[in-house]
């Protein structure tokens, strides 16, 4: 899954840091260099920032942070946190975005040192690092934070029932549409998957040009979001013994429903975050998307040109008419690792990013993990807007945060799962294979392979 | 050598005899890089090979039985001989065409086009690849809708789809290395005796019967050669289906290379990497040393038609397979 690097990339703004992160790499870490408490002489903490409290911590520490965050984070958020706690000194170091980090993390815990003490990690991936223990549970450090995150977020970072990542940046599924193009076909907004098929089929009829979306062929993430939004559970943890249970009827019906509006025409079949992608998006050809919130900054404004378009974000096509569900489609937080000498402050570290980081985060257009962000100055007095939209994009984003479907499981074979779901949908789109055995046979893909190293798992 | 001229040849060979630690010294850097970064490595991934992914413990023969029922890994491997008999055949014919038609007198600016033609080996793979792989978005290249224009096809070609993507990398593969090979060809054209292509000519031997009856099988090593390298190379696709998989949908087994490091560096799954990687070793070779063999067993079958050349025979040198044939000694035609 290399394109997903771009895309986190995207995210972050840092495309340049790929090529960057090979000159940090060389740089030793330096977690235990400065020995906490011996000294004795440093205290930090005890300030209260937007409302909420900062415990003291005590002693001088040094932490070594590995991430591929960009502008605010590391310009701004990491100051604070530095004037919070002056006694804890943060070197921040750029290894590379996404799977390049996780190589070189799983390589630094198989080695038994080498490890950072912070690691950024995108919540699907946090599952692969527990397993083979690489990050540590951070539950009683970060206890008095909890309750101001969304519960979709504690669920998304929380192991049998250990907390292991502290999240900063979500990707809460929003539908994005051109009211212009909608209004010219004369098509409703699609409140409900049914209306979404019938729009697209009348679009692609009146204009071949046109299509209602995409439906990507070498995105498994952006395909499990909509498994998620639809109901689906795939992955059921009992301490160590997995259930997989990809094919269930919730998820059969989103591949159903999308293989039929491809088979249809209705849909374009389309590689994600490539150039051809791009240009599909630069010359109109789609009328709506499932955009998390960072789709308008990092995927929309780049490539339309100023008051060329407009759009407007509103809750994604439903199951059932009147529910109200959404999915995640990436996001990111801040682990801290089992070789961590200073795991109390990593993880006050880690807490920090998110919460007292929110106000600049917000400033600068990104929406922090927070389940209230009203106590934060900025989430008042910013328009939110981007390019081509004129709502408070960080008001409506943030009110979709209740609706994610919190019954979601990641595996620590995501990496796998994605690749096994491109290979079989490309199957599919292809016409060699029903879309009805898509998810039954990546099922069986995955368990087989992840039964040929040794893990105890049930095919539900 | 300043005392030479005072040491006899005894001293010499005594003084060889007293310092018996020479030779080993000498060999000594190169065993020593040999050992560390290519033996070591070599045994330790053999070694890696045996261990289970989960619990680090050696597990025997697992990793390669799971190899054995592995399709996508096989998938891949039947991907890349396909690859390689459509596009080595190619690109070899090419090669030696160009190569054929630069060493003829016909040829104007011979130096130039030489140099042209050597002038995409000298871009970066990765640099080709994303430069072809832009060209061949049809969103992007205009070029790739004519056939639709003139209504010859019912949409635009599309090169990166799942169909065609396999001659695509093909094409850019082609593209890289035919001057490369070009160039090895020319070099050892360069090398024939002129005496014995000024025979030719006064037998009244044309352009097309010199290239065919002489120049052609005094390449032979040289041929055999080249095309052993672009096998390996073949069997070792990684750069280009890796750039391509990022501009379009290809599967992360689509060659074995690219699964392996999949594997390794994505699933974390180092232990079955190394069996894929000892496996595709020996693949490899087996493949070369059984084409070397075919190679020799079809020289020793054709022994009439050899001595038929018997001229030819004499410039024709063991050994030195780079440059397929050397210079008589004093033939002083150069």
């Amino acid at each position: 899954m290399k394109h997903r690097v771009r895309k986190i990339a995207a995210m972050s703004g840092i495309s340049l840091a790929l090529i960057l992160g090979a000159a940090a790499c060389g740089s030793s870490t330096s977690s235990s260099s400065a020995d906490a408490g011996s000294s004795g002489s440093g205290t930090g903490g005890g300030v209260t920032i937007d409302g909420i409290k900062w415990p003291v911590y005590k002693g001088d520490t040094t932490l070594t942070v590995w991430t591929w965050a960009g502008a605010p984070q590391t310009t701004e958020v990491v100051p604070q946190f530095e004037k919070a706690y002056p006694n804890i000194k943060v070197n921040v170091e750029n290894v590379g975005a996404g799977s390049e980090l996780y190589s070189k993390l799983a390589t630094a815990n198989t080695a038994g040192s080498g490890e950072p003490d912070v690691v950024m990690l995108e919540y699907p991936y946090i599952p692969e690092f527990v397993q083979s223990k690489a990050i540590t549970s951070i539950s009683s450090y970060v206890q008095p934070f909890l309750s101001q995150l969304p519960k979709w977020a504690t669920s998304a970072v929380t192991f049998n029932g250990q907390v292991y990542n502290m999240p900063f940046g979500g990707g809460t599924l929003g539908l994005i549409y051109r009211s212009s193009v909608l209004t010219q076909y004369h098509l409703p907004v699609p409140t409900t998957w049914a209306t979404f098929a019938s729009d697209a089929i009348a679009l692609h009829k009146d204009n071949p040009n046109e299509y209602m979306t995409y439906f990507p062929n070498n995105d498994g993430e952006y395909v499990l979001s909509l498994l998620q939004q639809a109901g689906a559970n795939p992955f059921t943890d009992n301490n160590g013994n997995w259930t997989i249970n990809l094919n269930s009827p919730a998820a059969e019906k989103v591949m159903t429903y999308w293989g039929n509006l491809i088979k249809q025409g209705a849909v374009n079949v389309q590689a994600d975050f490539t150039p051809a992608w791009q240009h599909s998006i630069a010359t109109g050809q789609y009328a709506t998307y499932m955009g998390p919130d960072w789709f308008p900054s990092a995927v929309l404004v780049p490539y339309i040109k100023a008051g060329s378009e407009s759009f407007t974000v509103t809750t994604v096509p439903q199951w059932t008419a009147g529910d109200n569900v959404t999915a995640n489609n990436g996001g990111s937080g801040y682990s801290v690792t089992s070789q961590s000498q200073n795991k109390q402050a990593a993880s006050l570290f880690a807490a920090f990013m998110d919460l007292g980081g929110a106000n600049a985060s917000i400033t600068a257009g990104s929406l922090p993990v927070v389940s209230n962000p009203a106590q934060f100055p900025a989430y008042n007095s910013t328009k939110g807007t981007q390019t081509g939209f004129t709502q408070n994009l960080n008001k409506i984003y943030q009110s979709f945060q209740p609706d994610v479907s919190s019954n979601f499981t990641f595996s620590p074979w995501t990496t796998e799962l994605n690749n096994d779901l491109n290979a079989e949908i490309a199957k599919a789109v292809a016409g060699t294979e029903p879309w009805s055995d898509v998810l039954k046979n990546t099922q069986n893909e995955l368990a087989q392979y992840v039964q040929g190293q040794g893990y105890n798992v049930t095919v539900g | 050598m300043s005392r030479s001229a005072k040491v006899t040849p005894v001293t010499l060979r005594r003084s060889r005899l007293n310092r018996p630690g020479a030779p080993v010294a000498m060999v000594t850097p190169f065993v020593v890089l040999f050992a560390l970064f290519f033996l070591l490595p070599l045994g330790y991934s053999v070694y890696t090979s045996f261990k289970s992914p989960l619990t680090g413990q050696l597990s025997g023969l697992a990793n390669y039985r799971f190899l054995l029922h592995d399709t996508e890994y096989w998938q891949g491997l039947q991907r890349v001989v396909y690859f390689g008999v459509v596009q080595v055949t190619v690109m070899i014919v090419a090669a030696m065409a160009l190569a054929l038609f630069l060493d003829s007198p016909y040829c104007r600016g011979k130096r130039f086009f030489a140099t042209v033609y050597f002038l995409p080996y000298a871009i970066p793979g990765v640099i080709a690849a994303i430069m072809w792989g832009f060209l061949f978005t049809p969103q992007l290249d205009s070029l790739l809708g004519l056939p639709r224009d003139f209504g010859l096809m019912n949409t635009t070609v599309d090169p990166l789809g799942s169909k065609l993507v396999l001659y695509a990398i093909m094409f850019i593969v082609t593209w890289e290395f035919t001057g490369y090979n070009m160039t090895i060809y020319l070099t050892s054209l360069s090398s024939i005796p002129a005496e014995i292509l000024s025979a030719a000519r006064i037998d009244g031997a044309s352009e097309w019967q010199i290239a065919r009856r002489i120049k052609i099988p005094l390449l032979r090593r040289t041929i055999t050669f080249t095309l052993v390298l672009s096998i390996i190379g073949t069997l070792q696709l990684f750069n280009e289906p890796s750039v391509v998989s990022q501009i379009t949908a290809i599967p992360i087994g689509y060659t074995p290379n690219l699964l392996i490091y999949t594997t390794a560096f994505s699933y974390g799954n180092i232990p079955l990497a190394a069996a894929m990687s000892v496996v595709l070793a020996i693949i490899t070779i087996l493949g070369s040393l059984a084409f070397f063999r075919i190679v020799r067993s079809r020289e020793k079958e054709r022994p009439s038609r050899r001595a038929r050349r018997s001229v030819l025979a004499a410039a024709q040198s063991p050994g030195r397979i780079g440059a397929g044939v050397d210079v008589p000694e004093g033939s002083g035609v150069r």
